[in-house]
């Protein structure tokens, strides 16, 4: 494995355009979460009504919630996760275009390990994701939270496990994408479509089948926000449509569902057709 | 001699197509095989199934005797058609995946670089090379890690006149050590000057496989002609087993076989009291005889 991860990394340790990807994806996603609360100081100090956001940071920031709010907002589908979506697409269909697989496999690498080495950088990928989504949270959490014990930190620190579960099915399907296309604008085009069909096919399929549709499966881990601070309740105001306490393990089983289905149809695929 | 590579019964359909039919080959260690034939004649199409680039139809390939896997991939080096290598990358960095791959150490790449003279290029991307640098480095690539056999498909495409010299010198070089190499092209010069061994694809069947010299020494062809034409042939109608007579003018043409040589002909007419105006062993270059059999 280790072996398939470095042919891998020689491969894009001197590809700039992976690198600016990555740091594209980086500095966006570091902008909002350094960037989001003097935001919402900003927008509190224009509008006479400043105190219900002064109050939404410390709810929504607070440990341990923050894990799972920040998720929340950093796994929306069509949200900062394509910058990574598209670099897997890019990436996949290089080897497509420039042929680069066929010299792979005649040099000795088999389909199986070729797909293994692709399945490594998306699992970095992920990780790099999730780490950057730890940092946020941190960072968040220690300026807003009331409670910064220990404790509060380590606890629900699981919600980051569901997102980088979230991430790597989700760059895994980009990956399917890019194999079965090859041609790395039509793989482009294609996800992004996807990404805006899923939709229009859920307004017209029954209720319950929308969570088995592949998007919502790949994001149906975490699907709300938490909040151990706001538990107001009146007619008027109600959080629950948005709230979510638990995850599901429909959810994580659904998800892991598909991650293992887009893997087996890589796997046939490539082992079965012409390179 | 051990087997290397045998193909038996291998077939490839593109649709109605076939690109090739029912290809039985054996290459034996230390050959320098040739596979000939124009293009689409199915030399690219058999090296990409071997190297399971392609999945064949129907048929079976085994290499070193084995069923073929990346294991024995990693044992041999080859170029296919086209070189593919990462256009953004460096020289050296392609001939690192390639390496990695291959599981072999680093420290030859900068040997293989010299040899087929790139080393100073060794840090210019891919993309700025040269049809003539990039089939080089193709090369270099199938030289990685001293493997057992060497396949090239196509070597001295894009290369300029000073290119092929050295690309054949190269390759030479190569069969000299004892290596086995496995030679695709359209050039029927070029497997003469390099190949032991050869086989001849015409639209994926094979035509003719076996020794080069055989393919030559077929082709030997006794003419004989006297003063009587009549006399001549009645007498030639006479001898067993020659085979089929053929008139070119006011010379008759006879198969050579190495149990019918010109001197047993000279002797059984003199015998006959036919005294010949003309005799002569007629060597047909393997050219003429591939482009025969190739015009089929």
């Amino acid at each position: 494995m280790l072996r398939l991860l470095k042919i891998e990394w020689i491969k894009l340790k001197s590809y700039k355009a992976f690198w600016i990807m990555v740091g594209l994806y980086l500095f966006i996603l570091f902008s909002i979460t350094f960037g989001l609360p003097e935001f919402l100081d900003y927008i509190a100090s224009k509008t006479s009504e400043g105190a219900p956001i002064k109050a939404f940071k410390t709810i929504a920031f607070n440990f341990a919630d923050v894990w799972q709010n920040i998720a929340y907002v950093m796994g929306m589908r069509g949200f900062i996760k394509i910058f990574l979506a598209l670099l897997v697409l890019v990436f996949i269909s290089n080897e497509f275009s420039f042929l680069t697989i066929r010299s792979n496999i005649l040099s000795g690498l088999s389909r199986t390990q070729f797909m293994l080495g692709k399945l490594s950088v998306v699992f970095l990928l992920s990780t790099i994701a999730t780490v950057a989504l730890f940092i946020s949270g941190l960072y968040l959490g220690l300026r807003f939270s009331a409670n910064t014990s220990t404790g509060a930190i380590l606890s629900r620190m699981h919600w980051l496990l569901f997102y980088f579960i979230e991430t790597y099915t989700y760059l895994t399907f980009a990956l399917l994408i890019g194999i079965l296309i090859r041609k790395t604008g039509f793989a482009i085009i294609t996800l992004l479509s996807y990404i805006f069909i899923e939709p229009i096919i859920q307004y017209y399929v029954p209720e319950s089948i929308e969570k088995f549709l592949p998007l919502n499966a790949m994001n149906g881990i975490i699907s709300g926000v938490n909040t151990s601070l706001l538990q107001v309740k009146t007619d008027d105001f109600n959080l629950d449509d948005f709230i979510q306490s638990s995850a599901s393990f429909t959810g994580i089983g659904l998800c892991l569902l598909y991650l293992g289905l887009i893997i087996a149809l890589i796997h046939l695929y490539l082992n079965k057709r012409d390179l | 001699m051990s087997e290397v590579l045998s193909i038996s019964g291998l077939t490839k359909k593109y649709g109605k197509l076939r690109a090739i039919n029912n290809l039985d080959l054996t290459i034996e260690k230390g050959n320098v095989y040739g596979i000939l034939g124009p293009n689409g004649s199915g030399k690219t199409t058999t090296l990409a199934i071997i190297m399971d680039i392609i999945k064949a139809n129907s048929g079976t390939f085994k290499w070193f005797g084995e069923e073929s896997s990346y294991r024995s991939r990693q044992r041999i080096g080859a170029t296919l058609e086209n070189p593919h290598f990462y256009p953004y990358l460096s020289a050296i960095n392609n001939l690192k995946i390639i390496a990695s791959i291959k599981d072999k150490p680093y420290k030859g790449l900068k040997d293989i670089l010299k040899l087929v003279g790139l080393y100073d290029r060794r840090r210019d991307k891919f993309k700025n090379f040269s049809m003539g640098m990039k089939q080089r480095l193709a090369i270099a690539s199938a030289l990685i890690g001293d493997p057992e056999v060497l396949i090239f498909d196509e070597p001295t495409n894009g290369l300029d006149p000073q290119g092929i010299a050295e690309i054949r010198e190269l390759i030479i070089r190569i069969a000299g050590e004892g290596q086995t190499v496995l030679l695709a092209s359209h050039l029927l010069d070029e497997v003469q000057k390099t190949c032991s061994h050869v086989a001849v694809l015409r639209k994926g069947e094979k035509l003719f496989s076996g020794n080069l010299d055989e393919l030559s020494k077929e082709s030997e062809l006794i003419e004989v002609s006297s003063n009587n034409l009549e006399i001549l042939l009645e007498a030639l109608n006479d001898i067993e087993d020659l085979g089929e007579i053929k008139k070119e003018g006011s010379i008759f043409l006879i198969q050579a076989t190495p149990e019918l040589s010109t001197a047993d002909i000279n002797e059984i007419l003199i015998e006959k009291g036919i005294v010949l105006s003309h005799l002569n062993l007629r060597k047909r270059s393997l050219e003429k005889e591939v482009l025969k059999l190739l015009m089929q």
